[in-house]
């Protein structure tokens, strides 16, 4: 979470804010209310009157069930809806990516359909024709843009739709679960766009039913619940609180988190073992890969150093894995996953992180080796391949140059492990009397 | 046609044509169709789809996904080829579709349930149904204007999973929602191809293409690009994808391994066996009245670690005597996948009446941050004859790694070095 | 751009009077970027999918006019009460009064369900709700100047120039207008409570369409109900510019600027009907 709270301006001041509704009212009824002030119906209290600061440039999580007064704070926090107690006083723009797409027409084109959509949200013709550009590269819909949208895909509406709503100007972003549209890779972005946003300096409101998701993004929160503010403060507490009444009748008592330790140096086995007994490497295996290095050997190893034939679930254990460069390589990332045999992702990992500071540089001709120490995991008896790669760039933006499939099979040729795709050894399963 | 084809596609080509303008697109529609700008969507597509099968159906956006489960679904009529659907069809596509605004839940179901085909009084059967599945509370019978996009989803996954349809096509729509809904579709979903259903999955999460489908499509551009085992389609499509984005010419792709057939890998339903949940049933009265999470020092938390030690305890009470009585305890992903679970030593008998408590202590793996179910059945029978007896509601443990963590269970890694060759190797 | 910033929605004025009385003026301008999209887009949609495409535009008065003049001009064969002209004359009457009961109709009809079509806008966004109004009767205006368009050319052959009176037409038809908007805001503002009004625009199209002196002159009216007429915002416009227009008398000019002052006022007080039921409209949606 970067960009920091600015303690002397405050972005948003909500005072006292309440909302009630007045349900089950004849259209007449509802008229003389707007009209006349009456308070035909039955009152529902969508939001309890609540106080709140968001200071500028600060990153705000809401959680709360359905029904539980997000929308509406949302809402009158936006401006759409007008309290019924208390007030909202606004410093600046904002701007709410609560519903995209309104007022597309699917008979007209995106380009057109984006055109009135910003004017909608605000922009002046001059700003509209300036970010078009920017609006399209984000959606990435390629020529559909020019073609009607009633042949869009529901994909490629919402990105649209959110591609145009997030370049609109605003000073304040209040930000909805749509982020769960489109595929991993649009979300990423959507995701890095917020970040850029929030580093800049933008207030963040971002509302979730998914504590961990918010509690990663903002560092404050709070949780509505049925309309009102249960709790207000760092974001690990309000998720907790959150998580605890989710578990219903369980509540947790006092309700603190444990710290995240280090690497627990508690281990436990199984009683029998699992025999692990890895194949040869493969080097004619399905693989793909742009070319400019190549993996040429993949062993395991005892941590002093002794080759192996076969090991136990739990041992201690070295995966080296070796490279030949082709050409030079300047920022090399050896990896490798191991997978199932019906191709399930299990574990795997990869050297960037321990070199991201400091890259290897290796000259065309070098080997490069990767070692990697770890406790292999209990796993059912079957058949599991090894998928190593080497890859030029950084994690988050790369090349594969060699990728190989089932590289080499390692097989378990026996395993207490009953059930389930991985084993957990119990350090202890005990069943006793209560009294 | 063979019984147990229920979907047979053959040669289905959907071509779009584009015209200069409207006045173009008549004169071409007068003289016979055609004309304009040929923009081909789907091209020569077959395929088959078995009774009691789970297709994945992968794919950029745009490439024919979307056309070819409309054509399927008749909404579309091919300009190429024919297709043959056998029984009924019920589509979960695209949010947004098909259900109205300003009518309610049930209401909505009722129409829904009319357009399948279902008689007032099947319907009658089974709305009560539909509004248990869909967990909407009072909102069942609320406009579907006031309903979030999660709400929206739940009603309209189980209208059509409760009018008993044939085949299912499904896409992301399965995406929304909370882990619990999830898990319950996901659940549905399996059970419905175990029972005889087929199912069309579209997606783009490879982890549940791969959980739920034996086999997969691949549809490039509109062509079928692959036709097999789920992991290898999705490996070819994958490799394109990274081809594409690394933009070298000189990426090759080796699918392959030379002179040797794939081997098929075990199913979707061979794993499920394994599962415990799937024991011979002998449920007595009785309940599990708490299932609790506790750190190393012994305080109850409500969210866990990858990495951390916990103890989960189990309090249950069952109103018969057990002679042999052990405690399962199962986590499970939001796919319903069996990650890991244990069993407790079996215990001395326990009279009616008693109340006994099992704790699990274990380090949990480096488990990708999400939310998890753990499941928990009381056994009987020891471990010859194991029979569930009581049975608890999922647990929700959220899992917060961390660790940058993929994989299903990821391992930590100790360490990593680097070695290099300090002598280039000559030429 | 700064919408939004206040805590009832957007609105053009804060506070005081004169702000408020000068309201129809500051929105059309503030907005007017906006007002002119959305009439763009709105003409633009009737059309689009459309094979003649913008013929139709065109083609509605075309036809209406043909219709009038094989009906009245050739096959009644009427006049305008005792003066003369000749056969064309009455078509072109007719035509001239019925592009501007088209234009108020449109714009006030229209007004009673588009918060409705556009609930969107209501609770999703921020977004100056009246520009609807605007750009309804905006719409609506560009469809009575192709109509205008159109009774000139066929004015010119006919008539000969237009007279010197003409030119007090654009005045009146902006008090028309500001009717126009007054009655939009209100309708638009009512009819998200009252569906019925959507109803009762049909019927009623009818009744004014036979109570406003498009097809009779004003004096054809008894005396006694003469008041009862001039409370239609239509009766003055039609006949003031139907003299114009055709006979070269010029209106009388406190009369046009009484009639441009009330149709202010009532701009006004349907904009501030409209942002007194404002705060509403998100419950009823």
């Amino acid at each position: 979470m970067t960009g920091e709270a600015s303690p002397l301006v405050d972005a948003l001041i909500v005072h006292d804010l309440g909302k009630r509704y007045l349900c089950d009212a004849t259209p007449l009824q509802h008229l003389a209310n707007a009209l006349l002030g009456r308070t035909n119906g039955t009152p529902f209290w969508a939001l309890h009157p609540l106080t709140l600061r968001i200071r500028a440039g600060e990153a705000l999580g809401v959680i709360g069930r359905n029904g539980s007064g997000k929308s509406t704070l949302l809402q009158l926090l936006m401006g759409t809806l007008a309290p019924t107690t208390g007030s909202v006083s606004r410093r600046g723009r904002v701007a709410g990516l609560l519903e995209l797409g309104a007022g597309f027409n699917p008979d007209f084109t995106g380009r057109e359909n984006a055109v009135l959509n910003a004017a909608n949200l605000g922009l002046t013709p001059q700003q509209i024709t300036q970010r078009m550009p920017l609006i399209e590269a984000f959606a990435q819909i390629g020529d559909y843009i020019d073609r009607p949208m009633r042949e869009y895909s529901s994909g490629m509406f919402s990105r649209l739709a959110f591609s145009v709503a997030i370049h609109v100007d605003a000073e304040v972003l209040i930000i909805d679960e749509i982020l769960s549209v489109g595929d991993a890779e649009f979300q990423h972005r959507c995701r890095q766009r917020m970040r850029q946003f929030h580093a800049a300096g933008g207030t963040l409101v971002f509302v979730s039913q998914n504590a961990l998701e918010m509690a990663s993004i903002c560092p404050r929160a709070i949780w509505l619940d049925q309309g009102h503010l249960r709790v207000e403060g760092p974001s690990d507490e309000v998720a907790a609180a959150y998580r605890a009444a989710l578990l219903g009748p369980l509540r947790a008592a006092g309700g603190v988190e444990a710290a995240v330790g280090g690497a627990e140096t508690i281990t436990a086995r199984f009683e029998r073992p699992m025999r692990v007994v890895p194949g040869p490497f493969r080097p004619d295996a399905p693989q793909h890969g742009a070319g400019g290095a190549r993996v040429v050997a993949a062993a395991w190893h005892h941590p002093d150093g002794a080759a192996v034939t076969e090991f136990e679930g739990g041992d201690e254990i070295e995966l080296r894995i070796t490279v030949h460069a082709e050409t030079r390589l300047s920022q090399p990332i050896i990896g490798f996953i191991l997978r199932d045999a019906r191709g399930q992702n299990l574990f795997g990992d990869n050297s960037f992180l321990t070199t991201a500071e400091n890259p290897p540089q290796v000259e065309p001709g070098g080997l490069m080796s990767a070692v990697f120490r770890f406790a292999f995991p209990y796993l059912p008896r079957g058949t599991y391949t090894l998928a190593p790669s080497i890859l030029e760039g950084t994690q988050a933006d790369h090349v594969h140059l060699h990728w190989m499939e089932e590289a080499m099979a390692v097989e378990v040729v026996e395993s207490p492990v009953e059930f389930g795709l991985v084993g957990v050894p119990m350090i202890h399963a005990t069943l006793a009397r209560c009294d | 046609m063979s019984s147990d084809v229920v979907i047979r596609a053959r040669g289905l080509g959907k071509v779009y044509h584009r015209h200069a303008g409207e006045g173009a697109r008549l004169r071409a529609m007068l003289s016979g169709g055609g004309g304009g700008e040929a923009v081909r969507v789907l091209h020569d597509v077959s395929f088959d789809l078995q009774r009691g099968e789970a297709l994945g159906v992968v794919g950029r956006n745009g490439a024919g996904k979307s056309t070819l489960l409309k054509i399927i679904s008749k909404t579309l009529t091919p300009s190429a080829g024919t297709v043959e659907v056998t029984g009924r069809v019920a589509t979960l596509l695209e949010l947004g579709a098909g259900l109205h605004q300003d009518y309610t839940g049930r209401e909505n179901a009722r129409f829904s349930a009319t357009i399948m085909g279902l008689s007032p009084r099947e319907f009658a059967g089974v709305v009560d149904r539909i509004e248990a599945f869909a967990d909407l509370g009072g909102f069942f019978d609320r406009r579907i204007a006031e309903y979030s996009s999660g709400m929206y989803a739940r009603l309209a996954f189980s209208i059509n999973i409760h009018c008993r349809p044939d085949i299912l096509i499904v896409d992301e729509i399965l995406s929304v929602g909370d882990i619990a809904f999830q898990m319950k579709c996901l659940d549905f979903l399996r059970s419905f191809c175990v029972q005889g259903g087929s199912l069309l999955f579209v997606s783009h999460d490879d982890a549940a293409v791969r959980a739920l489908c034996d086999r997969a499509i691949w549809l490039d551009g509109g062509v079928l690009a692959a036709d097999g085992a789920s992991d290898r389609v999705l490996r070819r499509y994958h490799a394109a994808t990274w081809r594409r984005q690394s933009g070298a010419d000189s990426f090759a792709i080796q699918d392959e391994v030379p002179g040797q057939p794939a081997a098929p890998p075990p199913s979707v339903e061979a794993s499920a066996n394994r599962d415990p949940d799937s024991l011979p049933e002998a449920l007595v009265p009785g309940a599990v009245s708490a299932v609790e999470l506790f750190d190393a020092a012994g305080r109850q938390v409500a969210i866990v670690h990858g990495g951390q030690r916990i103890e989960v305890r189990v309090r249950f009470r069952a109103e018969a005597a057990l002679t042999a009585p052990a405690v399962c305890l199962l986590v499970r992903n939001r796919m319903a996948q069996l990650l890991f679970g244990a069993r407790s030593e079996t215990a001395a008998p326990l009279p009616a009446g008693a109340e006994a408590e099992a704790r699990f202590a274990f380090v949990l793996p480096y488990m990708p941050s999400q939310e998890y179910a753990l499941a928990v059945l009381v056994l009987e029978g020891g471990a010859e004859a194991p029979r569930i007896v009581l049975r608890a509601a999922p647990v929700l443990m959220p899992v917060s790694t961390v660790h940058i963590s993929q994989g299903l269970a990821n391992v930590r890694m100790h360490a990593v070095r680097i070695e290099c060759d300090p002598e280039p190797m000559g030429a | 751009m700064t919408q939004g910033d206040t805590g009832r929605g957007v609105d053009g004025s804060g506070g005081g009077w004169p702000l408020l009385m000068a309201s129809p003026w500051r929105i059309a301008v503030r907005q007017f970027d906006l007002i002119r999209a959305l009439v763009g887009r709105d003409i633009e949609s009737r059309i689009r999918g459309t094979v003649l495409g913008k013929v139709w535009i065109v083609f509605g008065p075309l036809f209406m006019l043909a219709v009038y003049t094989l009906v009245f001009g050739l096959i009644l064969d009427s006049r305008w009460q005792d003066r003369t002209g000749d056969t064309f004359l009455f078509p072109l009457i007719y035509f001239s009064g019925l592009i501007q009961f088209n234009f108020f109709f449109e714009s006030v009809s229209r007004a009673t369900t588009v918060l409705r079509e556009n609930q969107s806008f209501i609770t999703k966004i921020v977004f100056p709700l009246e520009v609807f109004c605007y750009s309804l009767v905006g719409s609506a205006l560009v469809r009575m100047a192709i109509g205008l368009v159109i009774l000139g050319a066929f004015h010119l052959p006919l008539q000969g120039l237009p007279p010197l009176a003409a030119l007090a037409y654009p005045l009146l038809l902006l008090g028309l207008g500001l009717f126009a908007l007054g009655g939009a805001l209100a309708l638009a503002a009512l009819g998200v409570f009252l569906r019925d009004l959507a109803h009762v625009m049909q019927p009623l199209s009818m009744l004014l369409l036979f109570l406003s002196p498009l097809f009779y002159p004003l004096d054809r009216v008894p005396e006694a109900l003469r008041p009862v007429m001039l409370l239609n915002p239509l009766a003055y416009p039609l006949e003031a510019t139907r003299n114009a227009l055709f006979f070269g008398e010029w209106p009388n000019p406190l009369g046009v600027a009484v009639y441009l002052g009330i149709g202010w006022l009532s701009a006004v007080a349907g904009y501030v009907l409209f942002r007194r039921l404002r705060p509403g409209f998100a419950d009823v949606v």
